[in-house]
């Protein structure tokens, strides 16, 4: 081969990677293609306990009631410490950010945590009544445009493709807006029936765009089509028809093959179940030792299918994949 | 031959498997609500006559595994192999923290105060950080056990309601039920309102119900407050002369002036009744206008024992009650409206039957049970 030749190629490869790279950067792709790249090198296996994170020696978390991720970074609410505490992937605290109170960054009760693409974060606060949204920096921003009030109590916060999700607990629904404050849906109101909900913890939507709410006060979580259509319950009998398996049940996420978990928070488990149904494993059972739990609350499952749950007496946030 | 032993033996084999079949048929267990699982039965009617609702504390279900929150069959810490004792509270609130919506303890709604500390002037019965024992006025009750949600509560279920224990620091006040005047929470109406819910309610309590409720609720409380059980003009084990506390007469029980829980600002009230939210609401809705910070510096606790679980602010509940009865002739309160026309805001003259003329009443004595 000729030298002009092999120098020829060599610049062509350097200027397309240089133009898929930043393309990349510039059309902000990697949220879209994290998820691809995961899915072709799976992690495999039964997830097993990798680590626990407790906070630093100096500010312990103190009933951690969700957890999320967001960008490389590890978000939790530390709801007793009314603060988010942020970690990297090794557990090292990152930032910390908020106090007690009632007005702008200050919390009573952060309950559900998620970031949209920009990787601002936004707190749902259970007291307070309202969604704050804070840079990534931990800086407040504004409240979520809430125009017509309809968030009271607001307790599990997702969102997905531009899209927030959150339920209210003491007014029984799950709320969808878009993220500048138009409600998009509503499901629910009290009771038992389907599409109904008691006290609903938390929820999650999967890559076919359906929506698993935790229906805390009922026992089960209810799958709901993209339009809010009701389609199934689980709740861990077969075919969610018989009694319940879960006792208080709280944190719901979905990872890439479509399996659900679901924490039942008084029983200290996560229950895994395939797309037919099917139980697949149990993570957890009570205790202090690695891989065990003590009412366990809120569960993140990232595009990499590591499993986040936070475990609320034993003062951490633990780790499966 | 040995064909003929071997069909013996195959009908035999087949014979004895549909007699255990059929007993095993028979002992089949059909679950009811009044006996969930074998051997355990539960109350089907509760103690105001209805049908028992109770079905989160009591009526485990058939695959609970909810005894091994609190107990260890083998490794207990303590003699009803309860585990754990140190994080009793924390169960608790895996519920009652508003993440279940209704009956949030550290709520600012319920009838029996709240149990939230981040609030100015907050007094209340501080659970897994005090020993029985050093309850005031506690003379008999020489217990030094921790005070935790189940010293009063018993989380199995109870004929009282809010499941009040029957024994407390080891004394058994009563064998009546006591029943709390409970109305339908209006914040829960569409619980309350659902068909669906196979009875669940939310109630509200504004404390004990009838007058044999307001003693027992008395007796209740003298468990561990032993020698504050005092009637009228008498002295105390102690040798004092105490307010009366355990008689059913309007103001004379202790819930009539403290709450179950504890209290803060934001539930103090003043001798005419109003909180640091009607101070602070504008003029223009019938409020004072305050600021918080005056609202807060007018409201807040300054007795030198701390707001001790009171529902009215310093000593402000005696003035609520003592211009009408033993009057202490002292001038009332400027303010709206004509008390000779019942129209006062905070104070109207009232006969009395007692005294037999007028005598100036604050409007809110009626709120003093």
């Amino acid at each position: 081969m000729k030298k002009t030749t092999v120098y020829i190629w060599m610049s062509t490869m350097v200027v397309l990677s240089v133009a898929l790279f930043s393309g990349i950067t510039f059309f902000d792709l990697a949220p879209t293609l994290k998820p691809i790249v995961a899915a072709a090198n799976p992690a495999g296996g039964e997830p097993e306990f990798r680590l626990s994170i407790y906070g630093s020696f100096e500010a312990p978390l103190d009933k951690p009631m969700d957890v999320t991720k967001i960008g490389e970074n590890i978000y939790v609410t530390d709801t007793k410490n009314n603060q988010i505490q942020v970690f990297d992937q090794s557990g090292n605290t990152v930032l910390k950010f908020g106090k007690e109170g009632t007005k702008k960054g200050e919390f009573q009760f952060p309950y559900g945590i998620a970031g949209d693409q920009a990787e601002n974060i936004y707190v749902a606060d259970l007291y307070n009544g309202n969604i704050s949204i804070f840079s990534s920096k931990g800086e407040f921003i504004k409240y979520f445009p809430d125009k017509n009030k309809a968030i009271q109590s607001p307790g599990g916060l997702r969102i997905y493709d531009e899209k927030l999700y959150v339920t209210d607990i003491k007014s029984n629904k799950l709320l969808v807006f878009n993220l500048e404050g138009k409600k998009l849906m509503e499901i629910g109101g009290a009771g038992q029936d389907e599409g109904k909900f008691i006290a609903p913890n938390a929820v999650a939507v999967d890559r076919d765009k359906q929506i698993y709410v935790t229906d805390s006060g009922n026992n089960r979580v209810q799958v709901f089509d993209e339009a809010g259509k009701f389609l199934k319950v689980i709740n861990g009998s077969k075919d969610g028809k018989g009694a319940p398996l879960f006792v208080n049940p709280r944190g719901v996420a979905i990872d890439s093959n479509g399996t659900v978990y679901v924490v039942s928070n008084l029983s200290h488990n996560i229950y895994a179940y395939d797309k037919d149904g099917n139980e697949v494993r149990v993570l957890g059972g009570m205790g202090t030792d690695n891989g065990k739990l003590y009412l366990p609350n809120g569960l993140y499952i990232d595009d990499r299918d590591a499993i986040f749950v936070t475990d609320t007496i034993n003062q951490r946030v633990s780790v499966f994949y | 031959m040995s064909k003929i032993k071997i069909s013996f033996t195959a009908l035999l084999t087949l014979i004895m498997l549909s007699m255990f079949a059929a007993l095993a048929s028979a002992a089949d267990f059909t679950p009811t609500p009044g006996n969930p699982a074998p051997g355990i039965n539960v109350g089907t009617i509760d103690n105001n006559g209805q049908v028992n609702q109770h079905r989160t504390h009591g009526n485990f279900q058939n695959n609970t595994n909810s005894c091994a929150n609190c107990h260890s069959t083998h490794n207990g810490d303590s003699a009803t192999l309860l585990k754990f004792e140190k994080t009793e509270s924390d169960l608790c609130l895996s519920c009652h923290d508003g993440t279940l919506g209704f009956y949030n303890v550290k709520g600012q709604g319920a009838g029996a105060g709240t149990f939230n500390t981040t609030h100015e002037s907050a007094s209340m019965h501080n659970v897994g950080t005090v020993e029985i024992g050093a309850a005031p006025g506690a003379l008999d009750n020489k217990s030094t056990e921790e005070l935790q949600c189940s010293s009063c509560h018993n989380p199995h279920g109870s004929t009282n309601d809010r499941l009040l224990n029957n024994t407390v620091a080891g004394v058994s006040y009563s064998t009546t039920p006591i029943k709390l005047a409970l109305t339908e929470d209006p914040d829960f109406a569409a619980i309350n309102n659902s068909s669906t819910n196979s009875g669940l309610k939310i109630y509200k309590s504004v404390g004990p119900k009838d007058n044999a409720d307001k003693t027992n609720y008395a007796n209740f409380c003298s468990t561990c407050h032993d020698t504050y059980d005092t009637s009228s003009g008498k002295k105390t084990a102690l040798g004092h002369y105490s307010h009366t506390t355990n008689s059913n007469s309007q103001g004379r029980n202790c819930a009539s002036c403290h709450y179950a829980h504890g209290t803060d600002i934001t539930l103090l009230k003043d001798a005419a009744g109003k909180t640091v939210a009607d101070y602070i609401k504008p003029v223009a809705e019938g409020g004072k206008g305050w600021t918080e910070a005056t609202a807060n510096a007018y409201m807040k606790d300054v007795s030198a024992g701390g707001s001790h679980n009171k529902k009215y602010t310093n000593m402000s509940v005696c003035w609520t009650c003592h211009t009408s009865s033993h009057p202490l002739d002292t001038p009332m309160p400027d303010q709206v409206g004509d008390p000779n026309a019942g129209t006062g805001e905070l104070w109207n003259y009232v006969w009395s039957s007692r005294y037999n003329k007028n005598i100036p009443t604050f409007n809110e004595k009626a709120n003093i049970r």
